[in-house]
């Protein structure tokens, strides 16, 4: 258990220090979110902007007639905070080259940003058909089903919704592992306990030539095994 | 990269049993661990009162003073359970051995994810207004931390290495 504790403590540790700057990162990464989004939009003509009023975010739809319907999203940090566990996994991985670790937090960030833009271009469907089906049945209730149905088709909002669900409850999270485990695809199979000593009673180069040349290649065999082989 | 393919495929066929046994699993597995909770938190001081009016919602009602948490199977770690379950059965280890991994992993979700409700009841007790960051950011934290700690010390300590491939 200490070795899988020697994990968690780092990882803590990095996720904690992240966290504590947390108020500074945020609005840096999402002022870098916002132009994305909005170029997606604008991309698909849609009429709606992703807008930051201070630490407010807002879906600002322009309706016909060129008045503006403005949706406020809470808690809307929780959709990039994946960031911060994907790049203290990333930076806590031990025996790899500073390089190795850099080069796999940028990719993740890159994975996890184009995800994180997807994430608010679909909840921009969701909420201005939410405030529309939380509205009394109106005209204006009426006026805004018609507007809305001709950028959003209604169908996409069901398949929206149960994806968007997912995604967040468990999607985002299970990603930043799957980025994980991507990232440390060769050394995972080299985890179980007792690989170390099998080594030992074989041609050790011989075995590794065999089973994990990228890994010769790498040189990311672990160090006790050439110690061993050494002996 | 094999791992990799089949933790998504796990993760897909938690995703759908989940769904399809949504039900059973409000009376298996959110309904006992909430109960459990609230006798530890009244246990420990914290006066708790667990409502089953809204267990046909897939929602227990959780009052802790002034709060009243509706714990969902978000709250109860289920997912991360399937994260971690998914990490142990895509790993190309034998039968047994993923057995084992599945019956370390089960209890030990069980045991945390009540723990997991208990701090919240504390924290809503004591420190109402840290509420939703314990919720939202640091319990997540907290969450991936413990899936990796369990399923690294199942690799690491019960699946033989001359299992591996």
């Amino acid at each position: 258990m200490s070795a899988s504790l020697l994990f968690l403590a780092p990882f803590l540790a990095v996720a904690g220090l992240l966290f504590g700057c947390w108020s500074w990162i945020s609005p840096l990464y999402m002022e870098s979110i916002l132009p994305a989004v909005n170029a997606l939009f604008t991309v698909v003509a849609l009429p709606v902007q992703l807008e930051l009023h201070e630490t407010a975010l807002v879906f600002a739809y322009e309706r016909s007639a060129g008045s503006m319907l403005r949706l406020q999203m809470h808690s809307y940090e929780a959709v990039y905070f994946n960031i911060i566990p994907a790049v203290a996994l990333l930076a806590t991985v031990s025996h790899k080259r500073i390089a190795w670790r850099l080069g796999w937090i940028g990719l993740a960030v890159l994975l996890l940003f184009g995800t994180h833009v997807a994430s608010f271009f679909v909840s921009a469907h969701i909420a201005l058909w939410d405030y529309v089906h939380s509205l009394a049945p109106t005209r204006f209730r009426g006026d805004l089903i018609v507007g809305l149905g001709a950028w959003f088709p209604t169908e996409q909002y069901a398949l929206y919704s149960s994806a968007l669900a997912q995604w967040n409850i468990w999607g985002r999270y299970a990603f930043v592992l799957g980025i994980w485990f991507f990232a440390l695809r060769q050394e995972i199979v080299l985890w179980a306990r007792d690989m170390a000593d099998k080594q030992v009673a074989f041609p050790t180069e011989k075995l590794y030539h065999w089973r994990h040349k990228s890994l010769k290649k790498q040189e990311s065999v672990p160090n006790n095994i050439k110690v061993k082989r050494a002996v | 990269m094999q791992f990799c393919a089949l933790f998504a495929v796990w993760l897909a066929v938690f995703a759908g049993a989940f769904e399809l046994a949504r039900t059973l699993l409000v009376e298996l597995y959110m309904y006992p661990i909430s109960y459990v909770a609230a006798w530890i938190l009244n246990g420990i001081g914290v006066q708790a009162a667990l409502g089953n009016a809204l267990l046909t919602s897939g929602v227990c009602q959780l009052a802790v003073s002034d709060v009243v948490y509706l714990v969902t199977f978000e709250c109860t770690g289920i997912f991360a359970l399937f994260m971690c379950a998914s990490s142990v059965l895509a790993y190309p280890a034998s039968k047994v051995s993923k057995i084992k991994g599945i019956s370390l992993v089960l209890p030990a979700f069980l045991a945390y994810s009540t723990l997991r409700l208990v701090v919240m009841g504390v924290v809503a007790r004591f420190i109402p207004d840290h509420i939703e960051l314990f919720h939202v950011y640091i319990m997540v934290l907290v969450n991936i931390g413990f899936v990796l700690l369990l399923w690294l010390y199942w690799v690491r300590e019960m699946v033989p290495g001359s299992e591996r491939a």
